[in-house]
C-alpha cells in the first residue's frame, strides 16, 4: 500500500476524495475498514455477508462527503454510517422474513450465519437474544457493551439526545436480562460468574 | 445483571470478534477481497468527481457507449472474481400474483383500486386507481420500470449495488428517475404532459427533455416538469405544493388560438431552469397532475400516524397547513406540529406548537406545545430550548413529560460550560429522580465539582 503524503490526515483525505483523487478512495478504506468492520460485527453479529455492508457504508460515505462539516470528526462520523446501514440491513432482514411467507416466491440470497467453530455459545445466545430486540434497542445495546463505546459515542453514532439513549438502553438492558435467562449459555454471565 | 456483568460478557464477546477480524484465517471476511474493494472505492472517487462536474466527455456518445460496457465488466469481474457467487436477479409480483409471462410485465391499475408491484427485496412500487406501467427489466438489486400514466407510490429498499450494476429506474415520458433507497411519489399525465415527484426520503436524479445533466432531488424537495411548456422547477416540497394550491384551476380544454402564446406561465416555483425552445409555443400552465390525484391520497394524520412524516407534511401542506392550525382540535394541530419536525420543517412546525400556545392557553396541551418548542430548539437555541422546557415543568409540573423535560434541562446546562447552573441543576435532578436516567452523571459532577460559592 503506497501512503501519499496528502492524505496523512483524514481532513486531506476528505478533500482529496472531494476533489476525485482516485488514491483518497483507497486511503479512505485503508484507514478506516477496521473500524467500519467492527462497528458493523458487534451490531449484526456473526454473517457471511459483512463485506458487503462494509462496501455499503464506504459508498455512502463517498456519496455523501460534502455533507461531512468537519473532515477531522470522520471517524465518527463513519460510525453514524455505520449504524445506519446496520440498521436498514436488520430492518431489510424483518422484511425478508415476511416475504418469505409469500408463496411461490424466488428469494434474494438467504442470511448466511457464518459457523465459526472459534465462536462460543455464548455469543451464539448472544445475538439470538439481540435478535428478538428492536432495531432502535439492539444497536445502542451492542456499540454500549460489545464495543465498549461510551453513551455519548453512542448517542452520536446512533444520533440521538443522549437522554434517548440511556432510555433505550435501559429498556434493551431490561429485555435482554430478562430472555437471556432463558438461554443456560448464558447463566454464568447472569450470574456473575464467567468471565 | 449489573452494568459490570454485561460489561464482561460484551467484552468476552469483542475478543471473539476480534480474535476472528484480525486473524490470518479471518472468518468473517473470507468472501471479500479488500484489493478489490480498494480499486472500486478508487474508482467510485473518481466516476463520482466526474459526474459532479459534469464534464462533456462523461455525457459523448462515446462515453455513454463506453461507461456502462466498462462498468459492467467490472461488476463482472468483482462477481466473479471476487465473490465466485451467482445472485439471481430480483422476482416480483403484480397485485400479488406472479407475472404471467416474460418481459416486459404490464401492470394496470383498476378505476377503482390501486395496484402493487412487490419485488424480492423489499422493494414496493404502489399504482395509484388508473395508473399503468411496465417492468422493463430486472436486475439483482436493481430493476427498470416505465410509468406510462398516473401515480405511483415507490418505496426501494436500499440495495448492496456496485457502480454500474442495474440501478432502480423509473421512466415516465420523457423523464427519467434514477434511485438508490428512497421512498418517493410519481406521477406522469401524458395527455397534459405533466410531471411531478415529491420525494420523501433519499435521493434521486431526475433527467430527461432536453436537459443535458441530471438533477440531483433530495428527501423534501420534489419536481415539477413539463416538456411542453419549457419548464423545470426543483425546490421544497412544501413550495411546490403552495404554489400547486395557488395556482388556478384547470381551465376548459380550449386551445390558444395556433400561433399565439396562451396566457404568460406564472413565475416559477423554485429555482426555474429554462428548457431549450420547443418547436411550438408555450401553453398555458395547467396544475400539476399530482392535483387530480389528491382524493386518493390518505389523510395527513393517517400518515403520520404510520410514521410517513414527509409524505404527512406534504399533505398537510395540500391540505392547508394554516386552516388546520386556526381550525383543528389541539391534539391534531400538536401532532401537525411534530409531523413538520420530523419532515425537518422546523419554522412550520413552530407555527404549529405557537398556534397551540395561542388558542388553548392554560390547557395541558399548550404546556405540551411547549415542551415540543424546547425540543425543537434544542440544537439550534439553548436558551430557548431551556426557557421552553422551563415553561413546561412549570405548567405542568405533574405532566407526563416532566422526567424528559428535567432529562434535557440537565443535558442542556451540562453542555452551558457552567460550573454554577451545572451543580445547581445537577442537585435539583438528584432530588427529583434519583434512579433517574441522568443520576450517575449528576453525582458524578457533584462530587468533580468544587462547591460553587
Amino acid at each position: 500500500m503506497i501512503r501519499l503524503p496528502f492524505l496523512e490526515s483524514d481532513a486531506s483525505m476528505v478533500e482529496a476524495i472531494r476533489a476525485g483523487e482516485r488514491a483518497a478512495g483507497a486511503a479512505l478504506y485503508d484507514r478506516h475498514q477496521d473500524y467500519v468492520r467492527r462497528v458493523l460485527l458487534r451490531v449484526i453479529g456473526p454473517d457471511g455477508h459483512l463485506d458487503d455492508l462494509v462496501q455499503d457504508v464506504f459508498v455512502a460515505a463517498i456519496d455523501a462527503i460534502d455533507r461531512l462539516q468537519d473532515p477531522n470528526a470522520l471517524r465518527g462520523w463513519l460510525a453514524g454510517i455505520s449504524v445506519n446501514v446496520a440498521r436498514v440491513e436488520l430492518r431489510r432482514r424483518t422484511r425478508g422474513a415476511w416475504l418469505r411467507l409469500l408463496p411461490g416466491h424466488r428469494l434474494p440470497e438467504q442470511e448466511a450465519v457464518v459457523s465459526d467453530p472459534e465462536l462460543d455459545e455464548a455469543l451464539r445466545a448472544t445475538y439470538r437474544v439481540l435478535g428478538r430486540l428492536s432495531v432502535d434497542e439492539r444497536i445502542p445495546f451492542a456499540l454500549r457493551f460489545i464495543d465498549g463505546m461510551d453513551l455519548l459515542e453512542v448517542a452520536a453514532a446512533c444520533r440521538v439526545s443522549l437522554a434517548t439513549t440511556k432510555r433505550r438502553l435501559a429498556s434493551a438492558r431490561k429485555k435482554f436480562e430478562s430472555m437471556a435467562r432463558a438461554y443456560p449459555e448464558l447463566q454464568p454471565w447472569l450470574e456473575g460468574g464467567a468471565s | 445483571m449489573k452494568d459490570a456483568r454485561l460489561e464482561a460478557l460484551g467484552a468476552h464477546i469483542a475478543e471473539q470478534q476480534d480474535r476472528l477480524l484480525s486473524g490470518a484465517g479471518n472468518s468473517i471476511s473470507r468472501l471479500g477481497a479488500p484489493e478489490a474493494t480498494r480499486r472500486q472505492l478508487a474508482q467510485y472517487v473518481a466516476e463520482r468527481a466526474e459526474r459532479r462536474s459534469g464534464s462533456p466527455g462523461r455525457f459523448s456518445p462515446g462515453r455513454r457507449v463506453w461507461m456502462p460496457l466498462a462498468l459492467s465488466a467490472l461488476l463482472v469481474l468483482a462477481l466473479l472474481g471476487a465473490r465466485g457467487v451467482f445472485w439471481p436477479a430480483l422476482a416480483f409480483q403484480i397485485g400479488g400474483a406472479a407475472p404471467p409471462g416474460g418481459l416486459p410485465a404490464w401492470a394496470s391499475a383498476s378505476l377503482g383500486e390501486g395496484l402493487p408491484i412487490q419485488f424480492s427485496d423489499g422493494t414496493r412500487v404502489e399504482l395509484e386507481p388508473a395508473a399503468r406501467a411496465r417492468v422493463v427489466a430486472v436486475g439483482r438489486a436493481g430493476a427498470e420500470l416505465v410509468l406510462e400514466s398516473g401515480r405511483a407510490r415507490v418505496d426501494v429498499v436500499p440495495a448492496r449495488r456496485w457502480p454500474g450494476e442495474r440501478a432502480w429506474r423509473i421512466d415516465s415520458g420523457p423523464f427519467s428517475v434514477e434511485v438508490k433507497g428512497t421512498r418517493f411519489d410519481v406521477s406522469w399525465d401524458p395527455r397534459a404532459d405533466e410531471f411531478a415527484l415529491d420525494l420523501f426520503e433519499g435521493t434521486v436524479s431526475v433527467e430527461g427533455c432536453g436537459r443535458d445533466n441530471a438533477v440531483k432531488v433530495v428527501a423534501g424537495q420534489g419536481v415539477r416538469a413539463s416538456c411542453a411548456e419549457r419548464r423545470w422547477s426543483v425546490g421544497p416540497l412544501s413550495e411546490l405544493v403552495a404554489a400547486q394550491a395557488a395556482a388556478p384551476p384547470r381551465e376548459p380544454e380550449a386551445p390558444a388560438p395556433q400561433g399565439e402564446p396562451g396566457p404568460a406561465p406564472q413565475p416559477a416555483v423554485v429555482e426555474p431552469t429554462p428548457l431549450p425552445p420547443a418547436t411550438s409555443g408555450p401553453r398555458p400552465r395547467r396544475p400539476v397532475a399530482a392535483r387530480s390525484h389528491e382524493r386518493a391520497l390518505p389523510a395527513w394524520s393517517e400518515l403520520a400516524r404510520q410514521g410517513r412524516h414527509v409524505e404527512a407534511y406534504a399533505s398537510a401542506e395540500r391540505a392547508g397547513f394554516e386552516a388546520v392550525c386556526e381550525r383543528s382540535g389541539a391534539e391534531d394541530v400538536l401532532l401537525l406540529g411534530d409531523v413538520a419536525r420530523l419532515a425537518g420543517e422546523p419554522e412550520r412546525a413552530a407555527r404549529a406548537y405557537g398556534a397551540v400556545r395561542r388558542r388553548f392557553s392554560g390547557s395541558p396541551s399548550a404546556a405540551r406545545a411547549a415542551f415540543a418548542l424546547g425540543r425543537l430548539r434544542v440544537e439550534t437555541d439553548r436558551a430557548g430550548a431551556e426557557r421552553w422546557f422551563d415553561t413546561y415543568v412549570r405548567e405542568e409540573p405533574s405532566g407526563p413529560l416532566v422526567q424528559a423535560a428535567h432529562d434535557w434541562l440537565f443535558e442542556l446546562a451540562m453542555s452551558s460550560g457552567d460550573a454554577r447552573r451545572q451543580q445547581a441543576r445537577a442537585r435539583s435532578y438528584l432530588d427529583l429522580y434519583p434512579t433517574g436516567a441522568h443520576a450517575e452523571d449528576a453525582r458524578r459532577l457533584l462530587e468533580r465539582l468544587p462547591p460553587a460559592r
